[in-house]
């Protein structure tokens, strides 16, 4: 094989995954450890005189003077502290003591210098007078002749270091180690809640005989190709204070309960809506390890004399225990690393994600929140590590399994609660999603139940600015982004997986594994990664991309990218490289491979990959939401400020004009993908495809 | 005019010496086939002259040029997989009109090009079908058809008739044959089945343990294996414990069995008669001058019958009879009777040559 071209590709396909990957990831490591200090006052001194030595002469006389005079008495006092400091005298009066108090006791010490001294600290005082209190407008008076370097350290008097300061803040401040908690305990309920549903809805579909068994799984995939934050804030319409079943349905038509004192607003709140948006994920491992292994196992335990209890607890459960696991630890990492749902429904439940997010957005302060970041890491990487073990061990058992269920009749008793079971989940799911369909209409919720267009129609003339900040307007910006890093990551990721599955040169498995980081990691790394990086990536403020849309492009592009790399990787793997050999000894080079070859054949991998990453594009928030600007919004974003704003009308109408936009996606994906004569397989997009490679992680 | 050569050629794997100094030559125009158990490293061997595995020494040569550092595609070979590995995106046209479109042949010459390797392959009818329309053996024919479109120094076979019906596989042997000899193609085979070796090639080459162990036309190494090993994999053979007396009078199991030995075999106790089961004749007892046994079992085969006979050795010995001849003996199991090797047939190895 050209391995001199397939060198090439890789050498320059690792350039990119280092410059949108790597790079953006080691920035966060790096900004975790920057610490601001004050710059010692010896120094402070060097740097403004240095500074003010840039004037000429006779401007500085007169504005160092005029600077003097202006000094009020509190000032004028903490200037006399700092000279008699700077000259190596002791200050003499108490610095903690109140203003007047001090002011009086600074006149007296100096009065009582000796002449010398005093001659000293006339020379001195002017100096101070400038480092203490008249640096800044000194700074910006010379800011035309200082590099930006230069003109920060003078404005803010302080010097960026390193130091483990934010890392440790972590392990000492007791707000952290409360939301530390929250997010462990949140982790663990979700995931065990999720999984348990999920079991039973998978198991009823693949092993119960279900009559309707389609809407079952259309109920547990659904949320998986929605906007962000849609079952939380659905889950608000319905049960929150002016919630339709909470206040309507028990509060004031049946008078059971006190709408005011039901409060969704925390733990209760935030597990249901984490359940039902991570249980498409859950639902896809468990379905996927019930309909591969062996049902010939359970007859043969029925035939044992096994009864039903019997066979599930000693066959079925153990069986299909490694996919249980897997799905606990995706959901518990999925849960530890969501903030949409706490913040729109948990306010009172403060956990990491979130805190992270107010850091960021809230206080500016990167270095804590890139702190917190990393202390979010642990968790997911063990989890991501223990995931592959199990992942390894499993591939072993689960040699020579012919697969297909078992034929055995399920007892009725065991049936029926199943099917109840599903239709309640089904039932639920329908209802949260009518609900947001209802509220798009709806002009106030809880308020004004009248029916309005009001939130579909965008007029700029009688906007607020809230329609164009986060309404209708903002789903196009979504589709132009989406659509553009759609085609380029599908191909990107197709050329990495045939890299490291057909050509192999040196580092393919590495690039592969770069591709896989966004994935493995907390979304919000990505995020803070690209504000931090591709503000002036490597000092170079002129290549920022930061408030552009290349900078979401890319990011939904790289982050997205390893749905294709997985799904293209298994395609190979199972189709016969032998048509690869085939094309190079019939003289193809590497690339006519790829192109001529390889890509026909992976046409549904393609599309499955393209539209991946342009529903990601419309419905992702954990990195994005760093990255919009006021020339750039997202729908998803805007979803979700609009839902924590309780701006529930622009947020359910937001909502579904990106649903339908994703379900056109879908059908289109399908249409292009329809049963092919070509490949002769029986080829049908669905929508459980789109991230069983991404649940595979 | 000699088109491939392979001096030396030696490759691990680990501490598996797949191909151990392997040495061929093939003409132009000739089919060689390599054949050999599985693991012998027949394979490895194809794919190091089509070069998608480097050798770790030796020198490898088409058209006398060193091509040991040239990609695949820049070899000039065919290569027909054990899997087809047709293009399942292409139609049969555009799978075996692929290579000239890849060097940007004019339509109406590649247009031509594929009809007359379809005729040749007799696949005319076929042109416009994907690969998964098509049977095993289409798609065999295709792959072939493929494989030469480009006019190939040296077409590279490997196992291209083990994933078909023993039905079709037979059938297809002729036809290959054929269309390789209309090509005028030089090829090399692979296979694992002597008897598509033996009926398919000009030469066959024996591989075992990395090693080619013999060379020769089909005939040679069937009549005259130069070991027990070939004896034994080309076709069926008898082998048994012998020894030969000082003038070189042989004996198996104490009984003279009227071969003689060469000189230098004479006087040695280690060695092994080997002979085929067609060579081996059979009477009822007391009529002729043989070795006294009794019949074990039966095969029947259609034409011929295989009989075992225990001789009181403990391995048995086979002898094929023509099926109307074994009616005429009236024989069953459990009767006595006498055997005899045919001397002009039998072929005594020193222990030493005998492999295993």
């Amino acid at each position: 094989m050209s391995r001199f071209s397939g060198g090439l590709a890789a050498l320059a396909i690792g350039i990119v995954f280092g410059l949108f990957i790597l790079v953006p990831i080691g920035a966060v490591l790096l900004e975790s450890v920057r610490v601001q200090r004050p710059v010692a006052p010896a120094e402070m001194r060097a740097r403004t005189v240095a500074a003010l030595d840039l004037m000429e002469a006779d401007r500085r006389a007169a504005v160092v003077t005029r600077w003097v005079q202006t000094l009020n008495p509190r000032q004028r006092m903490e200037v006399t502290a700092a000279t008699l400091a700077a000259l190596g005298l002791l200050v003499t009066w108490d610095r903690q003591a109140a203003f007047d108090e001090q002011i009086v006791a600074a006149t007296g010490a100096v009065e009582r210098l000796t002449p010398e001294q005093r001659t000293r600290f006339e020379a001195e005082f002017p100096v101070q007078t400038v480092v203490v209190h008249r640096r800044i407008p000194l700074a910006f008076q010379l800011r035309d002749r200082l590099d930006p370097a230069e003109f920060e350290a003078l404005r803010s008097g302080v010097r960026t270091g390193f130091g483990i300061d934010h890392l440790a803040a972590f392990l000492t401040e007791q707000r952290f180690q409360r939301i530390a908690r929250n997010s462990i305990l949140l982790a663990l309920v979700t995931s065990a809640l999720t999984v348990l549903i999920a079991y039973a809805l998978a198991y009823a579909v693949t092993r119960g005989d279900l009559r309707w068994p389609g809407p079952v799984r259309a109920a547990a995939l659904v949320p998986l190709v929605s906007p962000p934050v849609i079952i939380a804030f659905a889950i608000i319409l319905l049960f929150g204070r002016q919630g339709l079943i909470t206040k309507g349905l028990l509060g004031d038509m049946l008078g059971l309960v006190n709408p005011e004192q039901f409060n969704v607003y925390g733990f209760g709140g935030v597990v249901a809506a984490q359940v039902l948006s991570f249980l498409p994920h859950a639902y896809i491992v468990i379905e996927n390890v019930l309909s591969q292994h062996d049902g010939r196992l359970e007859e043969a335990a029925v035939s044992q004399g096994a009864t039903s209890s019997q066979v599930f607890r000693h066959v079925t459960l153990p069986m299909t225990m490694p996919g249980v696991t897997r799905a606990l630890l995706l959901v518990a990492i999925l849960s530890m690393t969501d903030f949409g749902n706490p913040l729109v429904i948990g306010r009172d439940y403060p956990v990491l994600a979130g805190a992270i997010y107010d850091e960021i957005l809230g206080f500016q302060n990167k270095p804590l929140a890139a702190a917190l970041c990393l202390w979010l890491m642990v968790p997911t990487i063990g989890a991501y590590w223990l995931a592959e073990r199990i992942g390894r061990r499993r591939r072993h058992a689960a040699v020579g399994g012919t697969g297909g269920p078992p034929e055995l009749l399920m007892e009725p008793a065991l049936r029926g609660a199943l099917s109840v079971f599903s239709g309640l989940v089904v039932a639920f799911v329908a209802l949260l999603y009518l609900t947001v369909v209802y509220g798009s209409f709806t002009r106030v919720w809880g308020i004004d139940f009248s029916l309005t267009l009001e939130h579909y129609l965008f007029d700029p003339s009688l906007d607020t600015g809230l329609q164009a900040e986060r309404g209708i307007p903002t789903v196009w910006t979504s589709i132009k982004i989406a659509a553009v890093a759609a085609p380029i990551g599908g191909v990107l990721s197709l050329l990495v997986a045939y890299l490291a599955e057909r050509v192999r040169p040196p580092g393919a498995e590495a690039l592969a594994f770069l591709a896989l980081l966004p994935a493995i990691l907390p979304g919000v790394i990505l995020g803070i990664g690209y504000l931090i990086f591709f503000n002036a990536p490597f000092g170079f403020v002129d290549l920022a991309i930061t408030g552009t849309a290349a900078i979401l492009i890319v990011n939904v592009l790289f982050a997205n990218l390893y749905v294709g790399v997985l799904a293209g990787r298994a395609a190979l793997q199972r189709l016969d490289a032998a048509t690869d050999e085939a094309a190079s000894v019939l003289g193809a080079t590497m690339v006519q491979s790829f192109r001529l070859v390889t890509l026909p054949m992976l046409r549904r991998t393609l599309v499955l990959s393209m539209l991946y990453v342009f529903i990601h594009g419309l419905t992702t928030l954990s990195a994005v939401i760093f990255l919009v600007s006021p020339d750039h919004k997202l729908a998803s974003v805007g979803v979700f400020l609009n839902a924590e704003a309780s701006h529930y009308g622009l947020a359910c109408s937001t909502s579904v004009v990106i649903l339908a936009t994703v379900l056109v996606a879908l059908s289109v994906g399908r249409a292009v993908d329809r049963p092919s004569r070509r490949t002769g397989v029986r080829q049908q997009l669905q929508v459980e495809a789109l991230p069983a490679a991404a649940t595979a992680r | 005019m000699t088109r491939l050569s392979l001096r030396n050629i030696s490759k691990s794997f680990g501490d598996v010496r797949a191909v151990d100094n392997v040495s061929l030559e093939v003409a132009a125009g000739e089919f060689v086939t390599l054949v050999g158990g599985s693991g012998c490293g027949k394979t490895t061997l194809l794919r190091i002259v089509a070069g998608f595995t480097r050798p770790d020494a030796g020198e490898l040569l088409i058209d006398g040029r060193r091509v040991e550092a040239l990609a695949p595609r820049e070899r000039n070979i065919g290569f027909v997989f054990q899997s087809y590995a047709l293009f399942p995106t292409m139609t049969v046209r555009g799978n075996i009109g692929f290579a000239l479109r890849l060097r940007r042949r004019p339509k109406p010459a590649i247009d031509a090009r594929v009809d007359e390797l379809c005729a040749l392959a007799r696949i005319g009818e076929l042109a416009e079908r994907y690969p998964h329309e098509l049977s095993g053996g289409q798609q065999q024919r295709v792959a072939l058809a493929r494989a030469l479109a480009p006019n190939p120094s040296i077409l590279l076979l490997d196992e291209p008739l083990s994933a078909l019906d023993a039905k079709i596989r037979i059938a297809l042997r002729a036809e290959i044959r054929s269309i390789v000899g209309r090509a005028g193609a030089t090829a090399v085979f692979v296979t694992h089945d002597q008897e598509e070796a033996l009926s398919m090639s000009d030469r066959v080459a024996v591989m075992e343990r990395g090693q080619i162990v013999q060379v020769g036309t089909p005939m040679e190494v069937y009549f005259q294996p130069v070991d027990a090993f070939v004896a034994d994999f080309i076709g069926v053979s008898n082998r048994l414990s012998a020894r030969a007396d000082g003038e070189g009078k042989v004996t198996v199991s104490g009984r003279p069995i009227g071969v003689t030995a060469s000189t230098a075999l004479s006087g040695r106790s280690d060695l092994t008669l080997c002979i085929r089961p067609e060579h081996v004749a059979l009477d009822r007892p007391g009529i002729k001058c043989g070795l006294p046994g009794r019949i074990a079992a039966r095969t029947f085969m259609g034409e011929i019958v295989r009989v075992e006979i225990d001789v009181g050795i403990g391995t048995p010995v086979f002898a094929d009879l023509m099926s109307d001849r074994w009616m005429a003996l009236d024989l069953e199991v459990g009767s006595d009777v006498e055997w005899r090797a045919d001397p002009m047939h039998a072929r005594l190895f020193s222990g030493e040559t005998a492999v295993r």
